[in-house]
């Protein structure tokens, strides 16, 4: 009984040795911090160096992401693998998914300027854009779509998924549902017909930078608005042989650069295509005044103006409002616009920036199922003349 | 009974010897590992100091272009772009260039540096330094900018 208590006392003490020693002699290495580390430095050295040397640009100006993306992985070991997000500019090829009639289609693409094939595309701050009308009108198939747009109410409970993919829904019409998504509420009064862009909160300022930059295009021999009055446009060769315009059947030419002031706004002439061979004689123009006066001769029902207002009138009603970061996992982005016709340009100029905005959270690479040990870094580039600013967010992780 | 050894008391000692060498064992082991671990950390932060001075320092005189005149070591020309001028004067340095540029960089004299300048493709353009087979490196990795290409700065210390 004695030797068995002794036995019992060194074992006891043995496993309270063996238990607490290991605190004192264990030795934690911390690799995985300093792989991370070093990946981290890596990722910002190199989209350092990608952006002295002008090649960052290149890629994000031809808009190709994917190839972005081999480039940067080419230089990192090949078990890390990368995904890029850029924040704050448009997609190159916006894919546009229209759920509607096939005449609705066509009064969306008038609204926009788009007459044949090649008025698709358009430029932007030395960057083209390219609109994609995605070919069905079912919104159960526009799972490629970034942007999906529709007149009138559509019941989106079903579509919720959509929004946590980046796409944006534009609903353009009178009527009100879905206010949650829309951000829309309605509100008793006397509507003033007269709005400008808001420009107190930052997304409608930045709908409004992109406002004052897109192009229009005007066909030869057709009107557009400014406010509440149409003028007409006249493509002509001057005296040198040069392509001009002419506005309202005054004698006064302009040209390509140029800016006229049509009823106290500032218009200005991007482009102008005098060749009549192809059957396209055309204009492109902008206006370019971020606190021009949007007309609308019938303008309720009444929408209460607020932050997130993109057309406020001075007595705080709202002509077009968005929303974004939409879902629990702060994802998506909406807009809701009345619907001012498809003649109007002004319109026309205004739904387009919208378009552009709406399309930028898609911009990114295929995204591939990521590990949770990953590592963010954070790279700004700064807007200069035809440049914008933008945010690269990179995420890279070991594979093993 | 006198002079016999009882059975519990040889196990116990048993026991007990073989837990102290166990301890000692382990006690040592891991004083070799954090010992291996703090030389790795130092030679980390030894090559990362000498990498951002690569990256980011002109040296001086600022438009050096041999090892015969440099007061300063650098190799850039502006932050993240690399003086080919610079890189030709380092390129499979000599003994005594090795020295005079650990000299430069400050670098302890137990320790060693091997630099390898690489394109994107991972082939070599620059290199200097020197090369111990038997003794552990520690590699730190940059990227910079050389006549407008991305090369890679591998930077091993020894």
């Amino acid at each position: 009984m004695k030797g068995f208590i002794k036995i019992l006392e060194v074992v006891l003490s043995l496993l309270l040795i063996f238990g607490i020693l290991p605190f004192f002699t264990s030795f934690s290495k911390s690799n995985e911090e300093w792989d991370n580390a070093l990946l981290s430095l890596s990722l910002r050295d190199i989209l350092i160096s990608l952006d002295k040397s002008g090649i960052l640009k290149s890629y994000i100006v031809s808009g190709n992401l994917n190839e972005l993306k081999n480039y940067i992985s080419s230089l990192l070991p090949a078990n890390v693998m990368i995904e890029i997000y850029i924040n704050g500019i448009p997609k190159n090829v916006i894919k546009i998914g229209c759920n509607c009639t096939l005449e609705e289609k066509i009064r969306l693409e008038r609204s926009l300027g788009i007459y044949f094939s090649e008025d698709y595309t358009f430029s932007l701050r030395g960057r083209i854009i390219r609109l994609e009308f995605l070919n069905t009108s079912e919104i159960e198939k526009m799972g490629n779509a970034d942007v999906i747009i529709f007149f009138g109410c559509r019941d989106l409970s079903k579509y919720l998924n959509y929004l946590d993919e980046g796409k944006a829904f534009i609903m353009i019409g009178n009527d009100i549902c879905e206010e949650k998504i829309f951000n829309i509420t309605l509100r008793d009064g006397s509507v003033s017909s007269y709005s400008q862009i808001n420009s107190n909160s930052l997304e409608p300022f930045r709908i409004g930078e992109y406002f004052i930059d897109v192009p229009i295009r005007i066909y030869n021999n057709s009107n557009f608005w400014i406010k509440d009055i149409s003028h007409s446009l006249y493509v002509c060769i001057d005296n040198n042989s040069l392509p001009c315009i002419r506005i309202d059947n005054l004698p006064q030419e302009h040209h390509i650069g140029d800016t006229v002031i049509i009823d106290g706004t500032r218009i200005k002439i991007r482009d102008i295509d005098a060749d009549e061979s192809d059957g396209r004689v055309f204009a492109d123009i902008s206006i370019i005044d971020r606190n021009y006066n949007f007309y609308l001769p019938n303008p309720y029902p009444g929408i209460e103006a607020n932050e997130k207002t993109i057309l406020k009138t001075l007595n705080g009603f709202s002509f077009a409002q968005l929303n974004y970061f939409i879902t629990q996992h702060g994802n998506g982005r909406a807009v809701w616009i009345k619907d001012f016709g498809e003649e109007r340009k002004d319109f026309g100029e205004l739904l387009k920036s919208i378009i552009l905005w709406a399309s930028e959270e898609r911009f990114k690479t295929e995204t591939q199922k990521i590990n949770k040990n990953f590592i963010e870094t954070y790279y700004l580039v700064s807007g200069i003349f035809e440049s914008e600013p933008y945010l690269i967010r990179l995420i890279a992780f070991y594979i093993y | 009974m006198k002079g016999q050894l009882n059975i519990d008391f040889i196990l116990a000692v048993t026991l007990f010897i073989i837990s102290i060498l166990f301890i000692s064992y382990r006690v040592m082991q891991n004083a070799f590992l954090m010992r291996s671990e703090v030389d790795k950390e130092q030679k980390r932060l030894l090559g990362y100091a000498i990498s951002t001075l690569i990256i980011f320092d002109k040296g001086y005189p600022e438009y050096w272009n041999s090892l015969d005149n440099v007061q300063k070591f650098g190799l850039s020309l502006s932050p993240y772009t690399l003086s080919r001028d610079k890189l030709n004067a380092i390129n499979n340095c000599s003994y005594e260039n090795y020295n005079k540029i650990k000299n430069l960089l400050s670098v302890p004299i137990e320790n060693d540096f091997l630099l390898i300048i690489t394109n994107q493709y991972n082939e070599p353009i620059y290199k200097c330094g020197v090369e111990h087979k038997l003794r552990e490196i520690i590699w730190v990795r940059r990227f910079a900018i050389l006549d407008g290409n991305i090369v890679k700065i591998n930077l091993g210390i020894y």
